[in-house]
C-alpha cells in the first residue's frame, strides 16, 4: 500500500544505476500507486529517463549499464536474473519521445505485438486492434485508413498509434518518455485526454519537461536532481506547496 | 542549486510593487479621512474623494497584471499563491479605500454636529482601524507568516475593544451614559454608519494578514477558528443588543 492507501503497482527500492563507472541514480526509493499517473520531473541529465528505462529494463540494451537494488512489479523483483524480459516489457509497455511506428500499415502496427504473443485468429486480432485504437482515442480519426501506411499519419496520430500498439498487449504499466514533446498543442491535448481515460485500467509513469503538463495530467509527481529523488508526493501539493526549496526553485523556473 | 531571476520573477516583482503602491494609496486615504474627522477640514475630504479614483485604477491595473501572469506564465508554488493572493488582496484594498471615502463623506457633518463625547469614540475607532491596517501592510511587506498569524490571533482582543467602544457609542446615543442627549438624529445615524465603515476596515485589514500567511505557508486560515468567536470580530449589530463582552 502507498501512503495514500492505494495499492502499489510498481516500486523502486534502493535503486542505484551505473553507466560503466558513472553513477546515474543514487538510492532511489519510490512507489507508484496503481491506476494513477505519476510524473517524473527534473532538469536534463537528472536521471529521470534513466530511471524510467530501469522500470522495464530498457537499459539492459546499453553496454556497460548495470542496476543495483530492487524494482518490484506486483511485489516481484524485475531485476532478478530469472525475469523474462520480453514478458516484462509486455507487462510494462513504453511510449517514446518521438513516434516510432513500424513502416507498415496502421492495422499491422497494432496487430504486430498480438501476433508475437501468439494470437492467430483474425477476428480476435481485428477486435483487439480496434479496441486498442479506441483506447488511444484515435480510432474514429483513422478508421478508414487502417490499411494505409502508418507513416502517412500526422505526428500526433503516429504517437497515439504507438500508444495503441503498446496497449494492444494489455500492459499493466505504461511508461511514457516525453510523449508529447514533439507534438502541437492539439495533439498534446489528445494524448493527455487519452491518458486520463487510460488510467482507469493502467498505471502510467510519464517523464516530462513541461511543468504545466505534469501539473495537468499527473496524480503524483517525483522531482529528480543529479540522480537523486529530491521530493515526491501528490501533484497538487508539489505544485502549490512544495516542501523543499530545490523543488520550488525548479518548478518555478528559478533553477539555473 | 543556483537560482536566477526569470522574466516571471521580474513580473511578480512589478506586481508586488504595484500592490505596495496601492497599499500606500489606501493608507493616504485613511490618513486624510482621519484628518477630516479630527479637524473637519474639507480639503482633506476632497483629497480622499479624488484619491479613490486612483485607487480604483490601481485595482484594475493589478487585476490585469495578475491575469496576464496567470495566462502567460502559469506560475506554480509560491509564485501561484502570490498571484492568487494579489487578486484577493486587491479587492480588500479597494474596499478599504471605499470605506475611507464613506468616513470622509460624513466627516464634515460629524465634526460639525456630533458632540465631543460621540466624536471621541469615532476617532478612537478610526485610530484603531488605521493602526490595524498599517500593521497588516507591514506584515505583507515583510512577508512574515508568524506576524500575520499573531495579528490574526490578537484580533480577538482588538475586536472586543471595538465592541466596547461601540457599546459606549450606543449607550451615548441612547442617553444611557447619564447625560441628556445632545445629538441630532442625522448625526447619530452618520456616527453609526462611520463606525460600521471603520469596522469593515478592520476586518479587511485582517484579510490582508491572512493572505500574507497564505502566500508564505500555502494554508488558508480565513475560516480557521482561533478563539471562541472564531478569531473574527463579532458582527457590529451585537453592539446594539445584549451579550457584549465586558471589559
Amino acid at each position: 500500500m502507498s501512503h495514500s492507501g492505494i495499492p502499489v503497482k510498481l516500486s523502486a527500492r534502493g535503486l542505484n544505476f551505473f553507466y560503466g563507472r558513472h553513477q546515474a541514480l543514487f538510492d532511489v526509493n519510490l512507489d507508484f500507486p496503481e491506476y494513477r499517473i505519476t510524473a517524473l520531473i527534473g532538469p536534463s541529465g537528472c536521471g529521470k529517463s534513466t530511471f524510467l528505462r530501469c522500470l522495464n529494463r530498457m537499459n539492459d540494451l546499453i553496454p556497460g549499464a548495470r542496476a543495483q537494488g530492487e524494482i518490484l512489479l506486483n511485489g516481484e523483483n524485475i531485476n532478478d536474473r530469472r525475469t523474462d524480459v520480453v514478458s516484462l516489457r509486455r507487462r510494462v509497455g513504453m511510449v517514446f519521445q518521438k513516434p516510432n511506428p513500424f513502416p507498415k500499415s496502421v492495422f499491422e502496427n497494432v496487430a504486430y505485438g498480438l501476433r508475437v504473443n501468439g494470437m492467430t485468429k483474425k477476428a480476435e486480432i481485428s477486435d483487439k486492434v480496434e479496441e486498442s485504437l479506441r483506447r488511444a482515442a484515435i480510432f474514429e480519426e483513422i478508421k478508414d485508413r487502417l490499411h494505409k501506411s502508418a507513416l502517412s499519419l500526422s505526428g500526433g496520430q503516429q504517437q497515439r498509434l504507438c500508444i495503441a500498439r503498446a496497449l494492444a498487449v494489455d500492459p499493466q504499466v505504461l511508461l511514457m518518455d516525453e510523449p508529447a514533446s514533439a507534438l502541437d498543442p492539439i495533439a498534446t491535448q489528445k494524448i493527455e485526454e487519452s491518458m486520463h481515460e487510460l488510467k482507469a485500467r493502467l498505471t502510467i509513469i510519464i517523464v516530462t519537461h513541461n511543468m504545466q503538463q505534469a501539473a495537468r495530467v499527473s496524480d503524483g509527481t517525483a522531482f529528480f536532481y543529479m540522480g537523486k529523488l529530491v521530493e515526491s508526493g501528490e501533484t497538487e501539493g508539489i505544485f502549490t506547496r512544495p516542501r523543499l526549496k530545490q523543488t520550488e526553485d525548479y518548478i518555478t523556473g528559478r533553477f539555473g | 542549486m543556483n537560482t536566477k531571476e526569470t522574466r516571471l520573477q521580474q513580473e511578480l516583482e512589478r506586481l508586488r510593487a504595484k500592490l505596495l503602491i496601492m497599499c500606500a494609496s489606501v493608507d493616504v486615504a485613511l490618513d486624510n479621512a482621519s484628518a477630516a474627522l479630527y479637524g473637519g477640514n474639507p480639503e482633506r475630504v476632497e483629497t480622499v474623494l479624488r484619491g479613490d479614483a486612483a485607487i480604483n485604477t490601481l485595482e484594475m491595473e493589478i487585476d490585469d497584471m495578475a491575469l496576464s501572469i496567470l495566462a502567460r506564465n502559469q506560475p506554480v508554488a509560491h509564485d501561484l499563491r502570490f498571484v492568487v493572493a494579489a487578486l484577493r488582496m486587491v479587492l480588500d484594498l479597494e474596499r478599504i479605500g471605499d470605506e475611507a471615502v464613506s468616513v470622509a463623506e460624513r466627516a464634515l457633518m460629524l465634526h460639525a454636529r456630533l458632540p465631543a463625547a460621540g466624536m471621541r469614540i469615532v476617532n478612537e475607532l478610526m485610530d484603531a482601524a488605521r493602526a490595524l491596517y498599517a500593521r497588516s501592510v507591514e506584515v505583507f511587506r515583510a512577508g512574515d507568516a508568524e506576524k500575520a498569524m499573531d495579528l490574526r490571533r490578537n484580533e480577538d482582543e482588538g475586536s472586543k475593544k471595538e465592541m466596547l467602544a461601540l457599546q459606549r457609542m450606543v449607550d451615548y446615543l441612547r442617553g444611557r451614559d447619564g447625560r441628556e442627549p445632545d445629538w441630532t438624529p442625522d448625526a447619530g445615524l452618520h456616527a453609526l454608519l462611520a463606525c460600521r465603515a471603520l469596522n469593515r476596515i478592520r476586518r479587511r485589514s485582517v484579510n490582508i494578514a491572512e493572505q500574507t500567511f497564505f502566500i508564505a505557508r500555502g494554508e488558508n486560515i480565513k475560516h480557521i477558528r482561533s478563539g471562541t468567536d472564531g478569531g473574527k470580530a463579532p458582527p457590529l449589530c451585537y453592539a446594539l443588543g445584549e451579550g457584549i463582552p465586558k471589559a
